[in-house]
């Protein structure tokens, strides 16, 4: 009887542990215990080494109190870790996660797409559908002469408009104002470029101006002063003809290939988890 | 009839002289640089052994030179990036060592994982094996029992340097072949920059000298000679981090320990005319130990290697107020046993050090001029403070960039031991500017070979520098103010000419804000000079100063400033009072904007967090030029 007794006691107690570790993970349980062993001291040591310090010694061959010091560290670094886990902080922190996600990409895509593998049809395609990524921006040619204040620019601009004799008005253009740090003249310059020169207002400035050759414009206001403008040709947006830009579509192409099949694989890895949605949003 | 014809023709000829002696075309005689080309010659992508280890798996050097030339990217980190203007050129400059191999092995190239190193290393990786990192390291200290044959780099080489002439466009956009010589003996960083002239059939008929085939400069400068010799190509060494190389960078010793002879000074001049004077790792102009009266040296110096070879050689100077942190790196110096490191490790004591060894052997072998580049590591060229990428992928913008450990490492125990510095420390600097024709390789590396060339910490400041006899103040005014400056004198980066008797040299001087930044508060002549001891001697001179010079509009709770002081334009004339006629002495500008807020500062106000109080708020930016040299 007392046998039988002992028999199930002993049971009970045998499937109260088993039912106890599958509601609450061993994991869970050593939360609270920092096991120190040679191979997660190993990998902590290389972890936080300086990667281009000459003075890095190889593991096996620490002193004692350099592997205490190590042991101190790692502790150190395991209750902050935890801690940090325990209130929950790895969740929210925007770096870790994006980090993380980085890392899971990385390991699921590979080179899995064989650039030289792409046909010319393809290409074809890919650039009727695109074409409106591969346009000339608008682009405006001119000279200008650059002047401190307005009043100098304005008055300059009367003496340009009563000088006929084009050998005179060149000597104007030429020895007018103060000397500008870039150019004086532009050629089928697009904004992007204009605005590396005179700033956001003197871009807007300059290429407001209609088409002009005879005459000049202005004054127009730049971040660094006042100019008077002679506005030679302007142009407009330009579709590109695909035979111009072949290599740059196929590789825009291989790119959009590779960020499809990252997209592919990653939707794969997707279902194999299940999601539990419980925003009321649909 | 003859009389005739000889008169005619000799009427003729008459005319042709005297007319056509003097050109219609103005454009005909201009052959000057008049063209400023704003760039980026050491930037880092996933090529790079550490970029890609580091967090850089992805952005490659195209990405790289799209972003370069204008175009959205989308950094490692996920942030939408784009430069507010373009560059003008980008030299992509990864890492020799080890260049393109991870990557590769991690894809499984089999040209690389059937060699018994890229075996284990692809087994390392699988693994997640620290000892990847280890033996990348043995590498990069030269050991050859790491490295792979160099057969395997030539598919790899062939790859990036025919990748760069896709982006090349001549006229439009520049983009150079090139990479980085990593060479740190005993953790002193000696890194150089080797840039090509030419085009990928020509550069592919090398494979780059790493550190792994010698950590010697003398032997890097050989092998340039030697490209030279093979392919009648052309390519030049840029130094860079200085600042931190412990001395070495501008020394008293060659590498084999024998003093600096003339043989040195001439192969360094010809293979290594330039130096990247500031960078994300901080600026390398000059230091408050060594420029003790210049109120303006301490602008992002940093103090020695932290973290690295150097903690040995320095000391802690307070740790009481701000000084209790030990993240606060301001507050450490070279022990004063080890102060003369500062010399080696700087541009302006290394220019005043290349007098003092000249009036010795009678060569100046630290005649060089200035750049300023990233150093990023993420194929992102953005070293603007309102538009900052970062070194990493730890100092990619985001709210806790500030106080992540550069490269990763954290070490906890809190007493600087060890670690590597917190990302508030780097720097959102810098820009090459060159003066050229054109926007071509062939132009933009002639402008650099004559050092005509000059760095910024970020802003787009234009700056033109020439010196000369004949100058006067009324030719700063002048509308063909640049062109006095060629015909009258010369610019930055050359030699004063023969002196005209009792004239002392002037200086014709004109700086312009970046059209999108900030105004000028002065403009600074930096004179160095040796006396008849053979010591040399510094001074400061402000030849141009805005009137509100010292005043501050900087609203650092919202990251502002206001252009109501300052100017947008100086153009002036300088003349040396102190001028010496028997004396060796070099001229270089130094225009420092207004105040503005620090890339951090931008940070707080985006981010909203909290900046450490020993972070400086504001700072001014600035730009240097290269030097004009006068010998007696």
């Amino acid at each position: 009887m007392k046998k039988k007794i002992v028999v199930i006691i002993g049971l009970i107690i045998g499937l109260s542990v088993l039912a106890l570790s599958t509601i609450q993970p061993i994991s869970d349980i050593n939360e609270d215990v920092i096991i120190i062993n040679n191979e997660n001291l190993e990998i902590f040591y290389f972890n936080n080494l300086d990667p281009e310090n000459p003075y890095n010694q190889d593991f096996s061959i620490l002193s004692d109190k350099q592997i205490n010091q190590l042991k101190k560290d790692f502790i150190q670094r395991e209750v902050l870790v935890r801690e940090a886990k325990r209130l929950g902080l790895d969740k929210i922190d925007s770096i870790i996660s994006a980090r993380l996600a980085q890392l899971g990409q990385q390991a699921l895509v590979g080179e899995s797409i064989n650039i030289d593998s792409i046909r010319l049809s393809e290409i074809n395609d890919f650039f009727e559908i695109n074409k409106s990524q591969y346009i000339e921006p608008e682009t405006i040619s001119f000279s200008h002469i650059f002047f401190d204040t307005e009043e100098q620019a304005k008055s300059y601009l009367l003496k340009l408009e009563k000088v006929a004799d084009i050998k005179k008005l060149k000597n104007l253009i030429n020895t007018g104002g103060i000397v500008f740090p870039y150019q004086k003249n532009y050629s089928k310059k697009p904004f992007s470029f204009v605005v590396g020169h005179f700033g956001e207002i003197g871009a807007q400035n300059i290429f407001s101006l209609q088409k002009d050759i005879k005459n000049w414009q202005g004054p127009i206001r730049s971040s660094l002063g006042y100019h008077l403008i002679n506005v030679f040709n302007k142009t407009s947006m330009k579709q590109m003809a695909l035979d111009d830009i072949l290599s740059e579509v196929k590789r825009d192409y291989y790119d959009q290939l590779r960020k499809k099949d990252t997209k592919v694989i990653i939707s794969n890895k997707i279902l194999e988890y299940q999601i539990i949605d419980e925003t009321k949003v649909n | 009839m003859f009389i005739n014809k000889l008169s005619i023709f000799i009427f003729s000829t008459f005319l042709s002289f005297s007319v056509f002696s003097i050109e219609y075309s103005p454009a005909v005689n201009k052959n000057y640089p008049d063209k400023l080309l704003w760039g980026d010659t050491h930037l880092h992508t996933n090529e790079s052994a550490d970029a890609w280890s580091i967090g850089n798996p992805n952005l490659t050097p195209s990405d790289a030179f799209r972003f370069a030339r204008g175009e959205e990217v989308t950094s490692e980190s996920g942030v939408r990036a784009k430069l507010r203007v373009p560059l003008d050129f980008l030299m992509v400059s990864d890492h020799a060592t080890y260049l393109g191999v991870f990557k590769r092995i991690k894809a499984g190239d089999k040209n690389l994982i059937e060699k018994p190193l890229g075996k284990r290393w692809k087994n390392y990786m699988d693994n997640d094996d620290p000892r990847l990192f280890t033996e990348f390291v043995e590498g990069l200290n030269g050991n050859q029992e790491v490295s792979f044959n160099k057969e395997i780099y030539v598919p790899i080489w062939k790859e990036i340097t025919e990748n760069v002439d896709r982006f090349n466009q001549p006229g439009i956009f520049t983009a150079f072949i090139g990479y980085e010589w990593t060479a740190m003996p005993t953790g002193d960083n000696l890194h150089r920059v080797v840039i090509f002239k030419d085009d990928a059939k020509k550069a592919q008929e090398i494979i780059p000298f790493s550190a792994l085939d010698s950590d010697k400069p003398e032997e890097l400068w050989k092998f340039l000679e030697n490209y030279n010799k093979k392919t009648g190509g052309e390519a030049i060494s840029i130094s860079h981090n200085s600042n931190i190389s412990g001395g070495r960078m501008f020394p008293l010793k060659n590498s084999y320990g024998e003093a600096i002879d003339r043989a040195y000074a001439d192969m360094r001049n010809r293979w290594e005319p330039l130096v990247e004077a500031t960078q994300v790792k901080g600026d390398s102009e000059t230091h408050p130990a060594i420029s003790p009266d210049d109120p303006f040296a301490d602008y992002e110096t940093w103090e020695g290697n932290i973290g690295r070879s150097e903690t040995d050689r320095l000391e802690r100077l307070s740790n009481t107020g701000d000084c209790a942190s030990s993240e606060n790196y301001k507050c450490y110096r070279y022990k004063k046993s080890e102060i003369d490191r500062y010399l080696g490790s700087y541009v302006r004591p290394a220019l005043r050090r290349g007098l003092e060894i000249q009036k010795k052997i009678g060569v100046n072998p630290f005649k060089f001029g200035i750049i300023g580049s990233s150093d990023n590591h993420t194929a992102l060229a953005a070293s603007a403070e309102d538009n900052f990428f970062g070194k990493f992928i730890d100092s990619e913008p985001g709210p806790g960039r500030m106080s992540n450990c550069m490269a990763g490492c954290d070490r906890p125990d809190g007493d600087g031991q060890g670690d590597l510095w917190r990302n508030w420390l780097i720097t959102a600097s810098g820009y090459a500017a060159v003066w050229a024709r054109e926007n071509t390789r062939e132009e933009i590396f002639d402008a650099m070979k004559r050092k005509e060339t000059y760095a910024t910490t970020g802003p787009r400041m234009a700056v033109r520098f020439f010196g000369g006899w004949n100058f006067s103040k009324e030719d700063s005014y002048k509308p063909n103010f640049v062109e006095i400056g060629y015909t009258n004198g010369v610019p930055m980066g050359s030699d004063l000419g023969p002196r005209e008797r009792g004239k002392s040299p002037g200086f014709l001087v004109m700086v312009s804000k970046d059209p999108n930044g900030a105004n000028i508060e002065r403009i600074q002549i930096i004179k160095g000079w040796v006396d008849s001891y053979g010591r040399s001697k510094e001074k400061i001179y402000d030849i141009a100063i805005s009137e509100d010079a010292g005043e501050n509009t900087v609203d650092v709770e919202n990251a502002t400033y206001l252009n109501s002081i300052g100017k947008a334009y100086i153009s002036t004339f300088w003349e040396d009072p102190d001028f010496n006629p028997n004396i060796s002495a070099f001229y270089y500008v130094r225009a420092l904007e207004i105040p503005t807020p620090r890339w951090t500062t931008y940070d707080s106000a985006v981010f909203g967090i909290d900046v450490p109080s020993y972070v400086p708020k504001t700072h001014q930016e600035r730009a240097y030029t290269s030097s004009i040299w006068y010998n007696p």
